[in-house]
């Protein structure tokens, strides 16, 4: 149906520091209700792609080329005001860390419904309403919203986080690594509601991680980044079954599996591990 | 091989240790964490015993004890040799204001070996974990990637030769592609040095990797212990069955 229908497209993205050029002639479309996994490594410029479509770059980056048109409109192009209706309101993302996302003084409940109020996308009268109904989606109880981030688990942060990023009713959701830092059991879940959430609300998802074993899980199209650059684009199953780029196939192979029987775990060639500061 | 088996190299007996919330309720005790309620495991020399667990089930409170960071409220540790540890977070486990060489020579200093020989077996031990580069050794922690950093506190904790290692979470905080080069140096070390490992995980696929005998733990308790081929291919516990459905597969 409208699974076709471009809904985000980014062409000759070009992004550098100084010299160095971080993101390098980016080219990749997201499709009404896919999920698409960009996958790398860290460093590779995934999340500072996702940053480029929400105008969230450090002050420090310039923008040399390129456009990323959403609903008909280049957002290079928005000023301030224009790309805050977008963010949010329209593109969600999560970050990574579930530790420092959220306000540490302030209840959960609380916190989903100050997303709504910064938007002015819920009434005042309807918000707590619609906070319980958000609660509801993520799969936590009402109580959680009288609770302060200290009191929940990794996972259940995760889930408010998810909640905010929800509500304001957005088309398109940005993931940056959601549930790296989560134990695998609680990784399952919250990917399995994820996958629910998008297909209930048929939303769009740019779902970001180095890890291939989530990207069997969730994706449905998948981009391999390297160095600023895409080096593979295709379906799951083609990049899974005959990937395109040698890299691809060493991200996948490098993984240890159940019932591996391998002695020793082939190495990414000049793998970049270029640390994480704040992970 | 088999006589290696046969050798102990660390046994634990009905290990206990409760943390009790700070405070009373009108005078009363509140109930404490039990952190580690009761465990028992060996692992033979040169062999690896992998212990998995959710966060909160009390595999890092197991390290603790075992690395004598923390004492047991009852129960038996005995060990034969040196013991020492890795810790998960490379960041936060390097003093940023160390050089190289004096955060991986600092054990030796102490102990009162002299400086021109302790810098010798930096360089040596740095060649052991591939840091081979000269220049290392006056570098900061922030100068190097997530992967180097855990060569450095590998190398911390080899540098004088223990008998054994406990990894906790070692490649947890890492980039797939830099765990798999770390969790092969961590194979070759064992081999060339002869090193008995303590591997604590929550990852199921790592933890079969690197181990020979695995212990499952769940809220204080080891709620199974078996050979790694038994606790993979036929696990008997709900709750091992549980964390293997869990994994995500490739394909």
């Amino acid at each position: 149906m409208e699974k076709d229908k471009k809904i985000l497209e980014i062409s000759d993205l070009t992004v550098s520091f100084g010299a160095r050029r971080v993101i390098d002639n980016v080219n990749f479309s997201l499709y009404s209700g896919e999920v698409l996994a960009l996958v790398g490594e860290s460093g590779s410029g995934k999340t500072l792609t996702a940053f480029s479509i929400l105008d969230l770059l450090p002050r420090t980056a310039a923008l040399e080329k390129g456009k990323i048109m959403f609903n008909g409109k280049n957002v290079l192009d928005l000023d301030h005001e224009e790309i805050r209706d977008i963010r949010g309101n329209e593109i969600a993302m999560v970050f990574q860390e579930p530790f420092t996302a959220l306000n540490p003084v302030m209840r959960a409940g609380d916190q989903i419904m100050e997303v709504m109020s910064a938007h002015d996308a819920v009434s005042r009268k309807n918000r707590k309403e619609r906070m319980k109904e958000l609660l509801h989606t993520v799969k936590l109880p009402a109580e959680i919203s009288s609770h302060y981030p200290h009191e929940l688990s990794g996972g259940m942060r995760q889930r408010v986080i998810l909640a905010m990023a929800l509500s304001c009713d957005p088309s398109v959701l940005i993931l940056d690594e959601p549930t790296t830092a989560l134990d695998v059991s609680i990784q399952k879940h919250v990917l399995d509601l994820i996958k629910q959430i998008q297909k209930e609300r048929r939303l769009t998802i740019l779902f970001i991680t180095h890890d291939f074993s989530i990207v069997n899980m969730i994706a449905d199209r998948v981009c391999v980044m390297r160095n600023g650059r895409i080096l593979d684009e295709d379906g799951k199953e083609e990049v899974f079954t005959n990937p395109v780029d040698p890299y691809t196939r060493q991200l996948i192979a490098c993984i240890p599996r159940l019932g591996d029987k391998r002695e020793r775990l082939p190495v990414v060639e000049n793998a970049q591990d270029a640390g994480r500061e704040n992970g | 091989m088999l006589k290696m088996r046969d050798e102990k190299m660390v046994e634990v007996a009905e290990l206990k240790k409760y943390f009790w919330r700070s405070g009373t309720f009108f005078g009363i005790k509140t109930e404490p964490v039990k952190a580690v309620d009761g465990v028992s495991f060996r692992a033979a020399r040169g062999q690896t015993f992998g212990l998995v667990g959710e966060s909160g089930c009390g595999k890092t409170t197991i390290a603790k004890l075992i690395a004598g960071i923390l004492r047991a409220d009852s129960g038996r540790i005995i060990v034969n040799g040196d013991i020492d540890i890795v810790f998960q977070d490379p960041f936060s486990s390097l003093n940023p204001r160390m050089k190289v060489k004096d955060i991986i020579g600092e054990s030796l200093l102490i102990r009162g070996t002299g400086g021109k020989e302790t810098e010798e077996r930096v360089r040596e031990t740095l060649s052991l974990v591939r840091l081979g580069d000269p220049g290392c050794m006056d570098k900061y922690p922030h100068q190097f990637s997530g992967g180097e950093r855990q060569r450095i506190a590998i190398a911390r904790a080899v540098i004088r030769r223990p008998a054994m290692l406990v990894l906790d979470e070692p490649v947890s905080s890492l980039d797939v592609s830099i765990q798999a080069s770390i969790l092969n140096l961590l194979k070759d070390l064992q081999q060339e040095l002869g090193l008995t490992y303590l591997f604590i995980s929550h990852d199921l696929r790592v933890v079969e990797f690197m181990s020979d005998d695995v212990g499952v733990m769940k809220a204080g308790r080891i709620v199974e212990i078996a050979s790694r081929d038994e606790i993979y291919a036929a696990p008997k516990a709900e709750y091992t069955r549980q964390l293997l459905a869990s994994i995500p597969r490739l394909a």
